[in-house]
């Protein structure tokens, strides 16, 4: 409680609040812009919270992360192209009410759903992460170490595509992560005799590479069809007897959220389907769903934003981002020497309880700057791809060398950068292999320390019964997404039938 | 399809190669700094075998060439390079001559926008950088030669 109250009390300094401000205006404009998507906004801005407190930039991060998040809805509604793939489902409904002369209205609705999805899941962080937190205290390297197989095989086989791919990026992610000095032994490891590897591979650098070069390329590979806006003509806030019969849907789809962010390898994008989906399963006019219904609008804004509160959760608990985006966020805390994990809640509480603060308040100062922006961030949607994609260079290039003054590091990003493309072209995706590079430390010596302590015996690791259940899981997940498990499935689904 | 195979066959031999120049670099470490990497290096084998079984496999399916349409290659290539140049270029010229003879060269070669829209963007977009990360953030810029 005391840590609540802390937290609270930092959160309402001017400079954080003006942080939170500063945030979400920058995430509603960057959400807007088709070309940039939310995670790597918050890469190639990760500089800018260099120069301020830990507590005052990752709040200003994690406000941006919250407003890009209904950003994305803005492009989605007016040129039918989602700002970020979160707000995919929005197109749906939103555009066709664009289309009607609703725009301003359509945009109202998405305001509102992401107000309350935002706030459920702020709720949800600020209640659960804690609990969980104090379980994960009582762990020890037994458990951390089957805590953090979970988390790598979940988002290895839960990634879109192959789930082979998937566990591979993770894998090669861990792989690199031993760069540099073994905190047991202190040998140099896989530094190929080079000084400056010594001190391991930032993961901030190869995060930076890996979602922004990727992108400009793609964004200037491609001719763009460039689609006129439609214009904001009527009222944006719909009033109380229009929201009335959505609070059920908004409830709903917020908790799908909170859900599909604590999963760790699933967000917005999986989030705002799934809200959508239930939604018009559970509408009594499924019909209307496709054709400009606000229903659909608020079903998926409430999930997409809900996903922020809920992927926060395994980050702050347990020190397992449940997103590309939330590990960048834990990568802005490693900036500032804050080592992520489940002393994050106790050690750090100072920090990790104003940024879940930040969070519940940047809800209303995106539904501030929505209502008073969203009419002029229409003009960003108009940015030619063609010019978005030498700035996201530029910003790159800064951001990798102001994090330790080096070069190396930036030749380090081009390196990781070119690997994402390259990964891209063959439909690898890139956010496990950065969520290994952070899981990579706590494996090795928790894998190491366990085995000290039970004398070289690896069964120590199912002995434990919180281990064990959770490796369980682990070979569950990574069983569902083999062939194997399809066959049985198929053949047991013949017999029923 | 038949590409997306070859794709996957580089990766898996690249992913292969990784991990077994990994794997001889941890010859020479102590045991506890070797055990845990080893074991990665033989996860990172196997999968990078299944990578190829389940592209085999995906290319023996498919019956129509998968293509990914509209994509400029030379002009990809061209600011792939670029960028490259503008990285390597940085430490010995400065981020504030080759920021802007990059925003401009790309962005001209690009036909982003009317030249005179190019020029103000790279002036502007240069002021900005300087004004916001060197003045107000104090942060480091590599200045080259120059500095």
């Amino acid at each position: 409680m005391d840590n609540i109250l802390l937290g609270l009390t930092n959160v309402l300094t001017l400079m954080n609040i003006l942080a939170i401000i500063g945030g979400t205006a920058i995430g509603l404009f960057v959400g807007a812009m088709p070309g940039l998507s939310a995670t790597m906004a918050i890469a190639i801005l990760l500089p800018l919270t260099f120069g301020l407190p830990p507590a005052t930039g990752i709040s200003m991060l994690a406000s941006l992360y919250l407003a890009a998040m209904y950003g994305g809805s803005i492009a989605a509604i007016l040129i039918r192209t989602p700002g970020t793939p979160a707000a995919a489902a929005t197109v749906l409904d939103g555009y066709p009410m664009s289309q009607k002369g609703q725009a301003g209205k359509a945009l109202g609705f998405s305001l509102v759903a992401s107000l309350v999805g935002g706030l459920i899941s702020s709720i949800a962080l600020l209640t659960v992460a804690p609990i969980l937190g104090g379980i994960a205290l009582k762990f020890g390297p037994v458990e951390l170490f089957a805590v953090a197989v979970l988390g790598l095989t979940m988002i290895g086989s839960l990634s879109q595509g192959s789930p082979i791919k998937g566990l591979l990026a993770g894998v090669v992610g861990v792989m690199i992560a031993m760069v540099g000095m073994d905190a047991i032994s202190g040998a140099p490891r896989f530094t190929f005799g080079n000084i400056q590897l010594y001190s391991g591979i930032p993961f901030v650098v190869a995060l930076i590479g890996l979602f922004s070069i990727p992108q400009a390329i793609r964004l200037i590979e491609k001719d763009q069809e460039l689609i006129k806006p439609g214009s904001i003509k009527d009222k944006m806030l719909p009033s109380f007897k229009e929201l009335k019969s959505m609070w059920v849907t908004m409830i709903r789809s917020s908790f799908i959220g909170i859900f599909t962010g604590l999963i760790p390898g699933t967000g917005g994008d999986t989030a705002c389907w799934f809200g959508y989906n239930e939604a018009k399963r559970f509408s009594k006019h499924k019909e209307k769903f496709g054709t400009g219904y606000p229903e659909g609008i608020v079903a998926a804004e409430a999930a997409n934003n809900a996903v922020v509160g809920g992927a926060l959760i395994p980050t702050l608990a347990l020190g397992i981002p449940g997103s590309s985006a939330t590990a960048i966020l834990m990568g802005g805390l490693m900036v500032h020497g804050i080592m992520p994990g489940p002393t994050l809640m106790t050690q750090y509480a100072d920090v990790t309880y104003t940024l879940i603060w930040a969070l519940f308040l940047a809800n209303f100062a995106m539904f501030g700057v929505g209502l008073l922006f969203t009419r002029v961030s229409v003009s960003v949607t108009k940015v030619p791809n063609k010019v978005l994609g030498p700035i996201i260079i530029i910003l790159s290039v800064i951001g990798a060398f102001s994090i330790n003054n080096n070069i190396f590091n930036v030749y380090q990003m081009l390196g990781f950068g070119l690997l994402g493309y390259f990964m891209d072209k063959v439909k690898i995706p890139s956010a496990p292999m950065i969520i290994g590079m952070i899981l990579g430390m706590m494996l090795d010596n928790s894998f190491n320390q366990s085995l000290m302590m039970s004398q070289g015996d690896y069964f120590v690791f199912f002995k434990n019964p919180i281990s064990a259940t959770l490796l369980a899981i682990a070979a569950f997940s990574l069983l569902q997404a083999t062939p194997l498990f399809r066959f049985i499935r198929r053949k047991i689904k013949n017999k029923v039938a | 399809m038949k590409k997306q195979f070859i794709y996957n066959l580089v990766a898996a031999t690249v992913a292969i190669l990784f991990a077994w120049i990994f794997y001889y670099e941890s010859l020479d470490l102590p045991r506890v700094a070797y055990l845990f990497p080893r074991r990665l290096t033989y996860v990172i084998t196997i999968l990078a075998i299944a990578l190829v079984i389940e592209a085999y496999y995906k290319y023996r399916k498919a019956t129509l060439e998968e293509q990914e349409e509209g994509i400029k290659v030379l002009r990809a290539s061209i600011f792939t390079v670029s960028i490259a140049l503008y990285v390597f270029s940085i430490n010995i010229v400065g981020y504030f001559i080759t920021t802007p003879l990059f925003i401009f060269g790309t962005m001209y070669f690009l036909k982003s926008t009317k030249t005179r829209n190019i020029l103000l963007i790279t002036i502007a977009f240069t002021l900005f950088v300087y004004l916001l990360f060197v003045r107000f953030l104090n942060l480091p810029i590599p200045l080259g030669s120059f500095s």
